[in-house]
């Protein structure tokens, strides 16, 4: 089973959605602990993303993923902007001229990725940001490919390190970002950074097993 | 010549800035702004600035200097938008953004190359800092070395005010200590920098962001942090010794003790091993928790910092600190919110484990710190729990001294052993020391820390009508003490002569005097010390500490069993009065950050009408057997008095339908606590059948204080003159519409009070069992004419000291 250019569409597609719906909820998250804009600067991001793919999605995975961090570092504003236009542009990268995605291309999309949001940010998981999430999923999504996992088996765990990475944010102290201003504070509230990430992964689980958000 | 970027989340500053450094250049240099997003918004985007790097670029190479947060996140980006050729010609830099640019640009035009201008702009704000003075200088570098130079090593004071340091000028910063090989850890943690076991000599090693807030960290540290000079004593004088002669505190509980000091050490508090059904919950219950400690301690270091030298105070804001601490607080939170353990449980194991680490280090004094932290630990813990295990008294009389007591610690305590009570905060009307007065135990609180340091055994003696302590005193103080110990207690064998005799002025005017009670035994305690009745029975201790309310079934025996002992003397039961800081887990409560003024007492039952129905039905099935009235507590209008009232024919029709056995009449009342009940007590008296002042309530929501805060308590003084026209008014109100007026607070039970209570036309006086003796002998004394002269004179004063020393003189000459 692979990813192929018509999967990646579904995914940005489906996360313009991902991103619409939870708007309120991850700027409800932000107001806690920084400026409570995160979810108002993904939602305009992937608005912009679904109007470019609308109107002209390029061909050939690599150029979509670049599509993508171009509209999002223009368009987001705030630090997300070139910490998500980051995971994009790797992403883009570790596409090149691949036409569709074997299971450990997909692994080395999130790899990059991540790596890329890492070196971008600074920061280290423990941090309270979308590294928190996105770290354990890289990594659990490149230890099921290891062990011979399906992509089915690749996405769910990644979706599901996500997830518990995310949460594992709440009792953190935040030690990045506008949080870290809050010191004992930013104790006891999930990081929106680490919800978005999560979001983002959870989202392409569903989208390429074709299950609907 | 190089090209220059200027990055900004606003296009003005970032054009301004241009314009300065062109200036500089004088036209030879290529700049170009980034400054904010396409529609004009705030906000920085790497392809702007990838679009001025290309406008600007040259073989020299490019060199951009951004303003902050996003904007250096944007420009890393966009080099990574350029060609893989150009972008090895471009630096970023990191210097000031006006102070970059403008030398930047200038040397540019001096002909400098990217290197160099990139080194020498990072130091271009050293004009500034030369005019305005800095500790900085030398290499601009955020990594330093320096010794620990205090003789103590950085121990608990020292490190408090680096961590303070840190955490105004470089929240990033770590400390390592290399000769020991520990850390890094964060400069603005102190359980960290204590962990670090740095002593004497040790070489440590600071990593900034920032070049200047690194050398400033490392000068502070050099300089001993603060510590101007060194203790020249070894660790050992760093106990905290006792100060000589006498100590002045609060006067809490009357009467005269000596004895040999036993200092209560609270037992470990008990950890329940329970699990946290809801995480989050638990977190805002330790949260809440650990802000309370943090509140005492700071309270604690700034009352040492005045009485007992900052010394004692850097210990206690030391403690704060450890409290607030980012490791500590995100290890105990993870314990409760990701392993569902209790608050209880999650404190006290990160907590052990920084002692335990603590203790492993090979230094003396700070292992000694050890129990400062296990101490502060503690008293979040004792929030936690409340405070209930008893004190383990040696068996021989002792003075026991203790930082607070809870009330259930001093209900236990047996008077012939703890001769006196020696508190180190608290106030004089906190239910502990209500206690020890109703014990007949003499008690000085609000001590502070002082005693602490005097050993176990030595002889102190206090004064608790004085408030005076004595550390050691000399044989002459102590037979002088001694003799007032002897006049005290002959003056209560008198009280307890007249205890059955019924309390009666001179002029011969009967005064009902009834128990305060809460339970079965204090009704056979009432009976023995004297009461005519029971003016207030608390319920509450039928429904706290169980996981579902009360039964009927088993209220009506409580109050049955009550009613019976107390022989057909009237009995008043009080419904429920619990608030959102009661954890009644039935109750379901909604946090609120404010109880006090919450849904409590009438609000939460009125709310609540299954337990105001069940409990209703039980009083009045026990009121058909014996003479049982009703008083509903925290009433704040007439409008929840006419609702109570209608549940209770409720309950009176449901128990008519079922055919029980109950009173058909039931007498109600109200208690005026709060000052809309007061304001309106005319209104209330038409509706009600008695009124019963409760003045514990009644001062704190006058004066706006609670009497449990030692930094207010003073404010909350039952002789303020606010505090007497209201409950003047309120017998008044009573008495114009014939109906009884009692008043069941311990001002009560203050023997100053008495004449003025008596002058203002207050028949009942309800007081626990123990003050019933003295109580009849203080009100014996007075003549009614007496009372009333004094207490219209008492309303004419402006301040409740006037008010307290005019009855201090009557008393006196009344013998």
């Amino acid at each position: 089973m692979a990813v192929d250019r018509q999967a990646v569409l579904a995914w940005l597609e489906s996360l313009h959605r991902v991103y619409a719906e939870n708007r309120d909820f991850l700027t409800e998250l932000d107001s806690a602990i920084g400026d409570a804009d995160h979810g108002i600067n993904m939602d305009r991001g992937f608005s912009a993303v679904k109007a470019a793919m609308d109107a002209d999605a390029p061909p050939g995975l690599g150029p979509v993923f670049q599509t993508v961090a171009n509209v999002l570092i223009r368009t987001v504003g705030g630090a997300a902007g070139p910490l998500y236009g980051t995971f994009f542009l790797r992403a883009a990268a570790a596409c090149g001229e691949q036409p569709e995605l074997t299971p450990a291309g997909v692994v080395a999309l999130f790899q990059a990725g991540v790596e890329g949001v890492r070196q971008r940010g600074k920061a280290e998981p423990g941090d309270k940001t979308m590294l928190d999430a996105l770290v354990p999923a890289a990594a659990a999504m490149r230890q099921e490919l290891n062990g011979n996992g399906s992509l089915e088996q690749i996405l769910q765990a990644g979706a599901a390190a996500a997830e518990a990475g995310m949460l594992s944010t709440i009792p953190m102290q935040a030690r990045k970002g506008r949080a870290s201003y809050l010191g004992p504070r930013s104790v006891g509230h999930q990081d929106p950074g680490a919800t978005s990430a999560w979001l983002l992964v959870r989202a392409a689980a569903a989208a390429w097993l074709g299950k609907t958000e | 010549m190089i090209g220059l970027v200027v990055v900004s989340h606003s296009a003005r500053l970032a054009e301004g800035v241009c314009e300065l450094a062109g200036q500089m250049a004088q036209g030879k240099l290529r700049l170009a702004p980034a400054g904010g997003l396409a529609d004009g918004a705030l906000g920085t985007d790497a392809f702007r600035v990838r679009e001025a790097i290309e406008a600007v670029y040259a073989e020299d190479g490019v060199l951009i200097l951004m303003d902050l947060g996003s904007a250096v996140l944007s420009a890393e980006t966009a080099l990574e938008l350029l060609d893989e050729g150009k972008r090895s010609r471009v630096r970023l830099c990191s210097a000031p953004l006006v102070e970059g640019a403008v030398a930047a640009a200038g040397l540019a035009a001096a002909g400098a190359g990217l290197e160099e201008i990139l080194r020498e702009a990072h130091a271009a704000h050293s004009a500034k800092t030369a005019q305005l003075g800095s500790p900085e200088e030398g290499p601009w570098e955020a990594e330093r070395e320096v010794a620990v130079s205090n003789r103590l090593g950085l121990h608990a004071r020292p490190a408090a005010q680096l961590v303070r340091l840190a955490r105004e000028f470089a929240p990033g910063a770590t400390v390592a200590n290399l000769t020991r090989g520990a850390g890094p850890v964060p400069a603005g943690s102190i359980t960290g920098l204590l962990g670090l076991g740095a002593r004497h000599g040790d070489r440590l090693r600071i990593r900034a962001a920032d070049p200047a807030a690194a050398a400033k960290l490392a000068a502070f540290i050099e300089s001993g942090c603060g510590e101007a000079e060194q203790p020249p004593a070894p660790p050992a004088a760093a106990v905290r010794q006792p100060p000589e002669g006498h100590l002045a505190g609060i006067p809490a509980s009357e009467g005269v003790a000596v004895g040999p000091l036993f200092r209560f050490r609270p037992p470990a508090a008990a950890v329940p091993a329970r699990k946290a059904e809801d995480g989050k919950a638990e977190w805002e219950r330790l949260a809440a928790a650990i802000r309370g400690a943090v509140e005492e301690t700071r309270t604690l270091a700034a009352w040492a910092t005045k009485n007992a030298g900052a010394d004692e105070a850097g210990i206690f804001d030391a403690q704060a600190l450890s409290l607030e601490d980012a490791e500590l607080t995100t290890a105990v939170s993870a314990g409760v919110l990701q392993e569902g353990l209790s608050a209880e449980q999650a404190l006290k194991r990160e907590t052990d484990a920084f002692t335990a680490r603590l203790r492993a280090l090979d230094d003396p004094y700070l292992r000694a710190r050890a129990a400062d932290v296990a101490d502060v630990a503690e008293r979040v813990l004792l929030r936690l729990t409340g405070m209930s295990e008893a004190p383990a008294i040696p068996g021989e009389p002792c003075i026991l001294s203790a930082r607070d007591l809870a009330p259930s610690q001093v209900r236990d305590m047996d008077p012939r052993l703890v001769l006196g009570l020696c508190l180190e905060s608290g106030s004089a009307s906190s239910h502990s020391v209500i206690l020890a007065r109703a014990t007949g135990i003499p008690a000085v609180v609000g001590l502070g820390p002082r005693l602490s340091g005097a050993a176990d055994g030595t002889t102190v003696a206090l004064d608790g009508a004085q408030g005076v302590v004595w550390i050691s005193p000399t044989p002459e103080e102590c037979t002088r003490i001694e003799e007032r110990r002897r006049a005290w207690l002959r003056a209560r064998r008198e009280a307890e002569a007249i205890r059955d005799k019924p309390a009666v002025t001179r002029d011969g005017k009967r005064i009902r005097v009834v128990a305060n009670i809460s339970g079965v035994a204090e009704a056979k305690e009432a009976v023995e010390s004297g009461a005519e009745g029971v003016g207030v029975l608390r319920t509450e201790f039928l429904f706290l500490g169980r996981p579902a309310a009360p039964t009927e079934q088993e209220q009506l025996a409580a109050y049955r069993a009550i009613a019976e002992s107390l022989q057909r003397r009237p009995l008043i039961i009080r419904t429920l009065d619990v608030g959102g800081d009661k954890a009644l887990p039935y109750l379901q409560a909604e946090p609120e950050s404010n109880p006090f003024l919450g849904l409590r007492g009438l609000r939460l039952t009125l709310a609540r009408t299954d337990l105001f129905l069940t409990q209703v039905r039980a009083i009045l099935r026990t009121a058909a057997e014996f003479p049982v009235g009703l008083l509903l507590p925290m009433v704040s209008s007439v409008d929840e008095l006419r609702q109570a009232r209608a549940l209770i024919r409720e309950a009176g029709a449901a128990l008519e339908r079922e055919a029980r056995d109950y009173a058909r009449e039931i007498r109600a009342g109200v208690m005026i606590e709060v000052p809309a009940a007061a304001a309106v007590a005319d209104r209330l008296a038409g509706e009600a059948d008695f009124l019963s002042i409760g003045t514990n309530d009644l001062i704190q929501y006058i004066m706006a204080a609670d009497r449990t805060n030692a930094r207010v308590a003073s404010i909350a003084d039952p002789f303020q003159p606010a505090v007497l026209r209201t409950i003047r008014q309120v017998i008044e109100a009573g008495r114009s519409h014939g109906i009884e007026v009692g008043l069941c607070g311990e001002l009560a039970a203050e023997p100053m009070a008495s004449p003025l209570l008596l002058g203002f036309g207050l028949e009942e006086f309800s007081v626990s069992a123990h003050f019933i003796p003295g109580l009849k002998r203080a009100l014996s004394r007075w003549s009614m004419a007496e009372a009333e002269a004094l207490a219209r004179e008492a309303l004419d004063l402006d301040t409740s000291t006037a008010v307290r020393s005019l009855l201090a003189d009557a008393l006196r000459r009344a013998g």
